[in-house]
């Protein structure tokens, strides 16, 4: 039998870096300070209250408890991309957890290294001292498909808190096969080399207890030139920076949402929208809508929040927004009204919306026809595409409150 | 030429010109007096804003040299102002960095990797450490304020040999940010002078909340007070502090100082020996060490060795550029911190520190400040005492501030075959103000 | 046995004692955990303090240039080995 356990590290994002406030613009800006690059006499500044505020709230979307303090230790060893030769990470900020089966040992918060390439002998600190979670699991998970789950679910987690933007996952894998000992591979950047490595890994059991590194390029693991049994980080409580207080920010477990949400829409739905940031916006929108309402309304506002950039969290139904659902329901206003009404709610615009009732649809036809003598003529001659700029026309005088599919049945109508 | 040794209120009631032709001059003494390499850096052309000031070489001053007087950061240039110094460089004049052993790792103050600095009176003898450069060029006139630091006695064993004075602050109560740490937990930056009131002058300009430092604490001091007497205060006299090792002609001349001021003295006593103390700092402070040193493997910035591999390089740059001293301290401290030996050692070594400061709050319920010699010794010759832990002991006095966070200043109070011998007042955290003017009233007193 | 543990503890360092030098630092760190001896253990605490965390709020610093012109051997953005 297979166990496999993880330490998966993600950027929380923020504005700058864990212990100083350089940016945490991950692209090749440089973003260095005395601080991230352990200039001789630096020390950390006060650690940054929305990594923290991020991390909790990980945590309790995992089901972990909470912690009511949490204290910075000094993890040591000498590396290129470790300017300090030692590396800030937390005690716990929560601990027993669970996510797709597996359990949660322990989320806390760590500083990230520079870029080191080996192959080119460089080093880029830009990196240095940006935050990162740490999420420890049990060793519960079985096979590639187990961890591939995993992930999938983790991944679901961090896009309903909005906690990532960089969407990058860095594990460390450890694998024990039947009762051999742990190997630990450290490092493994990408889901495909994850996989890889449990391939590499689990053949056979190990002898004793291994640390090994990934190379990307070779699809290979190796032994790091380190003996686990000699490495020995000498944690210390670092000295520089005093206990800091955390408490539970009220944030439910992501499971246990989704089977709310899961019992009231059908499972694809409710990950979307949970995955979207739009639970906030399904909240309100559930008592006033049916759910084959709010699967037809949920592909439509997402798609305009992105096009606007507009944080899905941040959307929150207004009554205009009610109204329309109400108008189009009862067929007062037609699927392209209502749209059009969404959008203008977004952009801030006044509603325009008139009742297709109120519409002489066979004057306004009249009207365009004798305007558009031009176009007419082409029509006629056999340039049967500018049908399109006549029915444009005709709904620029309807207000979009007709059909367009109606309008140019009616007008070939009179054009023939 | 003006009178050199003038107090520091003169110097600083100064006017412009007045103020040129005595830098002139004291950068003049500084040729002349190279030979006490009490300069590890000489600025050339200082712009003259107030009163000469040395800033020991651990301390980071922007563009200057940097390098804590070890042979691992020749060449490296401060990337930033240290907070403490910002707080001073618009009203003096940067002269230079003073030398100090080797990343503040002394109590000789002879030990810089760039030259052996001498007692100002004897050549032939240490000048206190580990901020002796400062304690020579203030001795000698070249400087006329210094910023030093101190850990475990670094500022007040040099004012003591030398005979000027030193002041640790509270901890928590001047920024660390800039100075390469020794041991966090007990590192301070501070003032030296020749006189209580130059000492008063860079306090109140130095201290303050520094969001660089976590450790710092937001209080605000009454300078106000500062040159008013204190009425009767009670002494607490540690009587462990005046006998052997203590030399008995500095425990006497100690003793009859006391009483030359109106004061109440009371015979004191803690449970925790002082060698006990000593040494759990010499297991406490290597641990820290170890960890501040990780950063020095000529990789990011330094001298870098030899080696085409990072780790070689790392081992080269160590190997070949820390002093002896240096690596005493980290392999011990590499050795106390591992999951072998931190139980035996270093949790017991906290627990002592905090016996002590339980031990010592509670006698300052009943006293207003402590007073001892400064040093247990006179300066003694280069190669008389060179077993480490012999060097260790001389720490043997000044160990209670920093175990307890508290404020230390040493003042001269005479001398012993010919040898400047200095008294320490400790007050209680937080009471810098109080133990300013305590120690200004004796240095009246004395005069 | 302390012999042992220095000696690990300076490769743990990235320490290279030199032939002669080992067998002095060995003696003189045997003086040192001699004297040092067996520490009694205390109970009293040391309370330590909480920090408030700091707003999330970036600056460019503005002294890059000072830091990377420190770097031993350097190429543009980065440090070389």
């Amino acid at each position: 039998m297979i166990r496999i356990g993880l330490e998966v590290h993600v950027h929380p994002m923020t504005e700058s870096k864990l212990f100083c406030s350089c940016p945490t613009s991950l692209e090749s800006d440089v973003s260095m300070c005395p601080i991230c690059t352990a200039q001789p006499g630096a020390k950390p500044m006060a650690p940054n209250s929305e990594a923290i505020k991020k991390a909790v709230m990980l945590a309790e979307a995992l089901g972990c408890k909470i912690e009511e303090k949490i204290v910075f230790l000094r993890k040591h060893y000498f590396y290129p991309d470790l300017p300090a030769g030692f590396q800030r990470t937390s005690t716990p900020v929560g601990t027993g957890g669970k996510l797709a089966g597996v359990r949660i040992r322990e989320v806390h918060l760590e500083e990230d290294a520079g870029r080191y390439d080996p192959r080119k002998g460089l080093v880029n600190y830009s990196r240095a001292g940006v935050p990162l979670v740490e999420i420890v699991t049990e060793p519960d998970m079985h096979s590639k498909d187990d961890v591939r789950v995993f992930l999938s679910r983790l991944s679901d987690v961090l896009d309903f808190l909005g906690f990532w933007n960089d969407k990058v996952m860095r594990a460390d894998v450890n694998i024990s096969v039947d009762h051999g000992e742990r190997v630990e591979v450290k490092e493994v950047s990408t889901i495909k080399g994850i996989m890889k490595v449990i391939e590499l890994e689990s053949s056979q059991p190990s002898k004793e207890r291994v640390t090994k590194h990934f190379d990307e390029a070779r699809q290979a693991t190796k032994i790091a030139r380190e003996k686990e049994t000699e490495m020995d980080y000498r944690f210390i409580p670092d000295p520089d920076i005093p206990k800091i207080k955390i408490s539970p920010t009220g944030q439910e477990s992501y499971e246990e949402l989704f089977k709310k949400v899961a019992a009231e829409i059908p499972e694809e739905i409710a990950r979307t929208i949970l995955v979207s940031g739009l639970y906030p916006a399904y909240r309100e929108m559930k008592n006033r809508m049916e759910p084959e309402e709010i699967i037809e309304w949920i592909s439509i506002i997402l798609g305009d929040l992105k096009y606007r950039n507009i944080d899905p969290r941040k959307f929150i139904p207004n009554p205009e927004f009610f109204m329309i659902v109400d108008k189009l329901r009862s067929r007062e206003i037609t699927r392209y009204q209502a749209v059009s009404g969404f959008r203008d709610i977004l952009d801030g615009k006044q509603l325009k919306l008139r009742s297709k009732k109120s519409v002489d649809l066979d004057k306004v036809i009249t009207d365009v026809l004798n305007e558009e003598g031009d176009a007419v003529k082409k029509y006629a001659r056999g340039k049967k595409t500018v049908i399109h700029y006549l029915v444009g026309s005709v709904m620029k005088k309807t207000g979009g409150s007709i059909d367009p599919k109606k309008i140019e049945r009616e007008l070939k109508k009179r054009l023939e | 030429m003006q009178d050199l040794m003038i107090p520091t209120k003169e110097i600083l009631e100064m006017e412009k010109d007045d103020l040129e032709e005595r830098i002139r001059y004291q950068l003049d003494l500084a040729e002349k007096y190279r030979d006490f390499h009490s300069f590890v850096y000489l600025e050339e052309d200082p712009a003259v804003l107030g009163p000469s000031l040395g800033v020991k070489d651990n301390i980071s001053v922007k563009g200057k040299p940097l390098t804590s007087c070890s042979r691992i950061l020749e060449g490296y240039i401060g990337t930033y102002d240290a907070t403490a110094y910002s707080k001073l460089k618009s009203d003096t004049t940067f002269l230079g960095k003073t030398s100090c052993d080797p990343f503040g790792c002394g109590s000789s103050g002879a030990t810089s990797d760039f030259g052996r600095t001498k007692h100002p009176l004897d050549p032939s003898r240490v000048p206190g450490g580990s901020s002796g450069g400062n304690g020579v060029a203030l001795s000698l006139g070249i400087v006329d304020l210094a910023l030093g630091t101190d850990t475990f006695g670094s500022a007040r064993a040099p004012a003591s040999f030398c005979g000027v004075v030193g002041m640790r602050p509270s901890y928590g109560l001047v920024s660390r940010y800039g100075l390469l740490d020794l041991s966090m937990s007990l590192d301070t930056i501070t003032p030296m002078a020749r006189d209580v009131y130059g000492i008063a002058w860079l306090l109140e300009r130095i201290y303050g909340k520094d969001e660089h430092d976590l450790t710092t604490v937001d209080i605000k001091l009454d300078f106000s007070q500062f040159p008013v007497d204190l009425k009767y205060p009670r002494i607490g006299v540690l009587t462990d502090c005046f006998r052997s090792p203590v030399d008995e002609r500095i425990s006497r001349l100690v003793e009859k100082t006391i009483p030359k001021l109106d004061v109440d003295i009371v015979e004191v006593e803690i449970s925790t020996s002082l060698d006990l103390l000593v040494k759990a700092y010499y297991t406490i402070m290597p641990v820290e060490f170890a960890s501040s040193m990780q950063r020095y493997s000529g990789f990011l910035y330094g001298k870098r060795g030899k080696g085409t591999h990072f780790q070689e390089i790392a081992i080269e740059t160590r190997s070949d550029l820390l002093s002896p001293e240096l690596k005493r301290r980290i392999i011990l401290g590499t050795a106390i911190s591992t999951r072998e030996l931190r139980d035996k050692y270093y949790s017991r070594a906290l627990s002592i520190f905090s016996k002590v400061r339980e031990e010592v709050d509670k006698i300052f319920k009943d006293v207003d400040f402590l007073i001892s010699p400064t040093m247990p010794v006179l300066p003694w010759r280069f190669d008389e005492i060179v077993d480490p832990v012999e060097i260790y002991m001389m720490d043997i006095l000044t160990g209670i501030p920093p175990a307890c966070g508290l404020p230390a200043i040493s003042i001269p109070v005479g001398s012993v075959e010919g040898f400047p011998v200095g008294m320490q007042i400790i007050g209680p955290r937080f009471g810098d103000v109080d133990v300013l003017r305590l120690a200004r009233m004796y240095e009246e007193g004395i005069a | 046995m302390v012999k042992e543990m220095i000696k690990r503890a300076a490769k743990i360092a990235r320490i290279k004692l030199a032939d002669g030098e080992s067998e002095r630092l060995a003696v003189e760190l045997e003086t040192i955990f001699d004297w040092i001896g067996d520490l009694p253990r205390f109970e009293t605490k040391l309370e330590k303090e909480y920090v408030e965390p700091r707003k999330d709020e970036s600056t460019q610093y503005a002294g890059v240039e000072e830091i990377k012109s420190m770097f031993p051997k350097r190429r543009g953005d980065y440090c070389r080995i």
